[in-house]
């Protein structure tokens, strides 16, 4: 045996060990499919091939020049099977998911013959090759003929001689290359042969087989078809062939797919960074053209990339939820051919593509309602794709057009986008004029749906902005509305005054107010409990009921006791607040009327403080907080049981507060108290009002600032106000 | 445990138990009610002992703030909607409500004896 044998034979066990490797790697990974396993029909048929040329070698140690040709007749076909499995096991994937299945299938129907042929030629040599080993024919077919009666005969009579069989051979061999590679062309132009981009451009297996006949025609030219024998180097070149391709398809190829998928999810996120920059910074109005930029821009490139443009998406539109409601914010989320998911046989009447819009932008759906309601109840198309979306989470494609559909679409292709859980839109695709997806375009769907969520996601976060900020304007109202209901300078004839509020973080419900008539000067100051939009309510309500009452009264030239005016507008809370609106506040309040210098009081708020000149000593008026039941609760009680009065003098001073002042609490929860308030009032009973109450607000501002103030980022937890009068 | 049922609630840094107080039922509330919403656990106490009272004919209730640093607003909101299903009850199934608090404790001093008002003659502050 010459080198070649031994190379030819040694190198079987490095190629079948390295793809049986190859082969339980990939065996099992969801992605080959059933690639794996016409590998292993392919590297089974190339062991037959390993088995049947060893054993060849072992029993005939010696060259059998006569059995090169059947040999190799034999041989040659195997290998060309065992690539074309291996062929086939490298683009099932590609032929299945590209629904190329029907295509394939006819084109091998129409190469079965020729498949027959070489069968048949195998069948024959083998037979040959039978006979030999029975030592019923000995030699090759050339000897074969010349040893025959027949051929005896004509050699006698000089018809015929050994160029003649040389001849004969030569015949036979170029015949059963052109045959040979005739199949071989029908093989590569046929069975292969599906929509372009289908299968990757490869004429290696034809180019290595058609070497290959080229150099065994040569052999048997040159050495004129009765000596040479079987040639190693021949089959050791289909041997490399067979592994350089799965090398090349299964191991090289693999590589540089991953390094490509690499490349484009960098490339994909770098995209997805560049739009969502893009997105947060852009106005809410341009958001539209975002979403049909992106739509658009990537169904045109996955177009362009498919085989056949007329089989690529046709129309595509956005579906984005607004509050409860799916729909198509405008018609420039409607590209290319669309209509609407309606059962309806008007769709076919619709003229122009302006028709077609209006009729898309009208059909909404409501996700509360087909949430709540089961599958049977729904009776819209669509209501009820969406319903089975929102159980599967899975898009729903529809390739059984209904009839109402029929010539318009051929595929509807429902693609969810969630958010989490939610349900925040649907990418709906349509192809006119065919039924069935490519993997380029699910691909590509799916890159959108995770764009299409970023940037959705994106505009709700922007409306939710845009709601928050009218909100916190309102709100900024609504809190203006409190301060600016607040009289800003008090001037009560005979007094000297000045008040001060800073609110809490909220809108409070701090109130005071002040009412000079001809017979008396009425004075209120009140809290409601809690803070917010009620509190500031309810704080609002008093205020005009207070006033209204006493102008009422103030027109009728009447007096109206404080206890009176209590009970009024406690009724009227009750009914308004509690009743109408539903709050369920409630509020301190103290009601005063004073006339030359004896204010008559009712109502239940804080202990007011009163200097007295005369005795330079402070009292705490304790009546003015725990005689009457808080305002707003209930319609049945009365404040009669807390009037009562007191009398001022020159130079006393009154203060009145909130609970914010003395409840402000320092880093170890300590409350400012009343009688810090007291101690302050007293030593500074002489200084101008507006001096003193910035000293007391400056006090409790101390106190707080590492408890309340710190706690609540500069703001305190309550309001904190206070009302002070001083007779002149 | 008392005769009501009624487990102790000890929630953040307020604590209520009821104590059984020979025939009637004693309320001790302690520490600081300063949570945003406290009648999460009020509301459902209070109906609980409102319940507890009529089925049981149980006559007076003491309830005890004297060791309650602070009850907020929502807090008295609470009291006063128990004391308030008073007014909803006939003669014979009233009962009465002893309110004691701390002199000491300014918020106690305004804000507890208003209850009194609320529904005349079935609330004592003392």
């Amino acid at each position: 045996m010459d080198i070649f044998t031994y190379i030819n034979l040694g190198s079987f066990f490095p190629i079948i060990i390295f793809t049986l490797v190859l082969w339980s790697d990939i065996r099992n990974k969801p992605q080959f499919g059933k690639r794996p396993r016409y590998l292993l029909f392919s590297l089974i048929v190339f062991c037959a091939i390993a088995v049947f040329l060893i054993q060849y070698k072992i029993l005939y140690s010696f060259w059998k020049p006569e059995l090169s040709f059947p040999l190799f007749s034999v041989i040659f076909p195997f290998y060309i099977f065992t690539f074309f499995v291996l062929e086939y096991s490298i683009h099932r994937q590609r032929i299945i998911k590209s629904h190329a299945w029907e295509d394939f299938k006819k084109n091998l129907r129409t190469t079965i013959r020729y498949w027959l042929i070489i069968l048949g030629i195998a069948v024959c040599s083998f037979f040959l090759f039978y006979l030999y080993t029975l030592k019923l024919f000995d030699g090759s077919i050339a000897s074969a003929v010349y040893r025959s009666e027949t051929f005896a005969t004509l050699r006698e009579q000089g018809l015929a001689g050994r160029e003649d069989l040389k001849t004969l051979t030569l015949i036979l061999c170029l015949a059963y290359a052109v045959v040979s590679f005739l199949l071989l062309l029908k093989y590569r132009k046929k069975v292969f042969e599906l929509r372009g981009g289908i299968i990757r451009t490869n004429n290696f297996t034809f180019s290595m087989s058609l070497l290959v006949l080229v150099l065994q025609v040569g052999y048997f030219l040159f050495f004129d078809g009765f000596v040479k024998p079987l040639h190693s180097e021949i089959f050791f070149l289909l041997t490399v062939a067979y592994a350089i391709r799965v090398f090349m398809e299964y191991f090289y190829q693999r590589t540089l797919n991953l390094e490509r998928t690499i490349i484009q999810q960098e490339q994909s996120v770098l995209l997805m960074n560049e739009l969502v920059s893009q997105e947060a910074s852009s106005p809410l109005e341009e958001d539209v053209d975002t979403l049909k930029s992106t739509i658009t821009e990537e169904l045109d490139r996955v177009k362009r990339s498919l085989p056949i443009h007329e089989y690529a998406i046709s129309g595509s539109m956005l579906y984005s939820l607004e509050g409860d409601i799916l729909k198509v914010i405008s018609p420039k989320l409607i590209n290319g051919f669309c209509t609407p998911i309606l059962k309806t046989q008007t769709i076919k009447l619709l003229k122009n593509k302006k028709q077609i819009s209006d009729s898309i932008l009208k059909t909404v759906y409501d996700i509360r309602k087909i949430s709540s309601l089961p599958l049977q109840d729904l009776t819209d198309w669509g209501e009820q794709i969406i319903k089975q979306i929102l159980e599967s989470k899975e898009p729903i494609v529809i390739n059984q057009i209904p009839e109402e559909l029929k010539g318009l679409q051929r595929l509807i292709a429902v693609n969810p986008i969630f958010d989490k859980e939610k349900l925040i839109g649907l990418f709906i695709v349509f192809k006119d004029s065919f039924d069935k997806l490519f993997p380029e375009e699910e691909n590509t769907i799916n890159w959108l749906i995770g764009n299409l969520k970023i940037i959705l996601s994106i505009i709700t976060g922007k409306r939710i902005q845009r709601e928050r900020n009218r909100l916190s304007n309102e709100m900024n109202i609504a809190k203006n509305i409190q301060t600016s209901i607040l009289p800003k300078d008090v001037e009560i004839p005979g007094y000297e005054v000045a008040t001060n509020m800073v609110t809490a973080t909220e809108v409070g419900g701090d109130v005071y107010d002040y009412f000079c008539t001809t017979l008396g000067n009425y004075i209120g100051i009140g809290d409601v409990s809690g803070h917010g939009l009620p509190a500031g309510i309810m704080s609002l309500i008093q205020l005009v009921a207070f006033e209204a009452v006493v102008m009422t009264v103030d027109n009728l030239s009447r007096q109206i006791k404080p206890y009176v005016l209590y009970d009024i507008v406690n009724k009227l809370l009750c009914k308004i607040n509690r009743d109408r609106i539903g709050s369920d506040k409630f509020m301190t309040q103290n009601y005063f009327i004073e006339k030359n210098g004896t204010f008559t009081y009712a109502g239940a708020h804080e202990i007011a403080l009163l200097y007295r000149k005369q005795q330079d000593n402070v009292i705490e008026l304790k009546d003015l907080s725990r005689k009457a039941a808080f305002m707003g609760i209930t319609e049945k009680a009365t404040a009669k049981a807390s009037a009562g009065n007191f009398k001022m003098r020159k130079h006393d001073v009154l203060l009145l507060y909130t609970d914010g002042a003395i409840q402000a609490k320092d880093n170890y929860g300590n409350q400012f108290g009343i009688a810090k308030l007291k101690k302050i009032l007293k030593s500074n009973s002489g200084m101008d009002l507006n001096k003193l109450i910035d000293k007391i607000m400056k006090q409790i501002y101390n106190h707080a600032l590492n408890g309340d103030l710190k706690k609540y980022c500069g703001n305190y937890a309550d309001d904190v106000s206070l009302f002070m009068i001083r007779k002149k | 445990m008392n005769r009501l049922n009624i487990e102790k609630i000890h929630e953040d840094r307020m604590e209520v138990e009821v104590f059984d107080e020979n025939s009637n039922i004693c309320v001790r509330f302690k520490g600081d009610i300063d949570m945003e919403d406290p009648g999460v656990f009020l509301d459902p106490f209070f109906n609980q002992l409102h319940e507890g009272m009529i089925a049981q004919k149980i006559k007076e209730v003491k309830a005890d703030f004297k060791e309650l640093n602070f009850l907020n607003s929502s807090g008295i909101k609470a009291v006063a909607k128990w004391i308030m299903k008073l007014t909803e009850l006939s003669d014979a199934e009233k009962y009465t409500i002893r309110i004691l608090y701390n002199r000491d404790i300014t918020w106690q001093v305004t804000s507890l004896p208003t209850l009194n008002f609320l529904v005349p003659g079935v609330v004592k502050v003392e």
